[in-house]
């Protein structure tokens, strides 16, 4: 994602990569030490998801409720990023110690229809941007296409 | 989490409540329609993960293996976006094309209506 540091500098903010934004685009500021506090507390929600993931073989009805308790967690962390009053504990900072392959994505017990149904994760490249690009190109011609129909009969009824 | 909006103007950027920041305060500043999107998704997966504990039957245990492996498929999205908030590579789920806006904003109109607002009133419907 295009993110920028800056320091405030009376009432304004210095940016250190400008040239990230265009000129009409909005931006939103966070304090850059509570935004990494915020963000390693989901992290280490999520590395707990993942543990449980990697502790048992067969899954019972245990491990998915304590799951959902941190799912609870990590939704109400996420519903409390803009509460002014909430105040951070910057007494630990998180720093993720698990193994990446532990966090690899299991596709051996992932069913063979559900390929076609979820989203897959890939990767932007210039030619996915031109496809998607031809494709809304393609819309707008079958749009246009519906819009004149009706004008043309109306033509040779008279 | 104290926040605020703002605009780029040249290399500053000018927010619209300067009063929560104290001076020489690191920040970090991000495209808001980005954070919106990257944000939503997180919370879209989690809801979706929801829906399927709803509809989980208890009694059944070779259900819940079956479920296991979708539930930990949405996991492993929200991580991939919790990473993007501090890389440098694009966003997944940003995968739109730039559509040239031709209405331009009154800029000036923006910031006024903007900063009258009070800060209690940022909230997550308000991304």
């Amino acid at each position: 994602m295009r993110h920028s540091y800056g320091t405030v500098d009376r009432r304004n903010i210095l940016l250190y990569k400008p040239q990230l934004f265009h000129r009409t685009d909005d931006l939103l500021i966070f304090p850059s030490r509570d935004l990494q506090k915020w963000h390693s507390e989901i992290l280490e929600y999520i590395d707990g998801l993942f543990q449980i993931n990697a502790q048992t073989d067969t899954i019972t009805i245990e491990d998915i409720k304590l799951a959902f308790g941190l799912l609870t967690e990590i939704d109400s962390e996420l519903a409390r990023l803009f509460d002014s009053k909430k105040q951070m504990d910057f007494s630990y900072q998180y720093v993720s110690q698990m193994d990446p392959k532990y966090k690899k994505r299991d596709s051996q017990l992932y069913g063979r229809d559900m390929y076609h149904v979820d989203r897959k994760v890939l990767r932007i490249t210039p030619q996915v941007k031109h496809q998607h690009q031809m494709e809304i190109l393609k819309y707008a011609h079958w749009l246009w296409a519906q819009k004149d129909n009706p004008t043309i009969l109306n033509v040779k009824k008279r | 989490m104290r926040a605020s909006q703002g605009i780029p103007h040249g290399p500053k950027a000018r927010l619209y409540h300067p009063e929560l920041f104290q001076d020489h305060e690191e920040v970090i500043v991000y495209e808001r329609e980005e954070f919106r999107r990257n944000f939503t998704i997180m919370q879209g997966y989690i809801r979706d993960i929801f829906l399927m504990y709803l509809q989980l039957d208890n009694e059944n245990d070779y259900m819940l293996l079956g479920q296991w492996p979708r539930i930990m498929e949405r996991i492993h999205f929200i991580n991939l976006e919790l990473d993007s908030f501090f890389s440098e590579r694009p966003v997944q789920c940003c995968l739109d094309t730039y559509m040239h806006n031709s209405v331009r904003a009154n800029e000036q109109e923006l910031v006024k209506s903007l900063s009258n607002y009070p800060i209690e009133s940022m909230s997550l419907d308000w991304l």
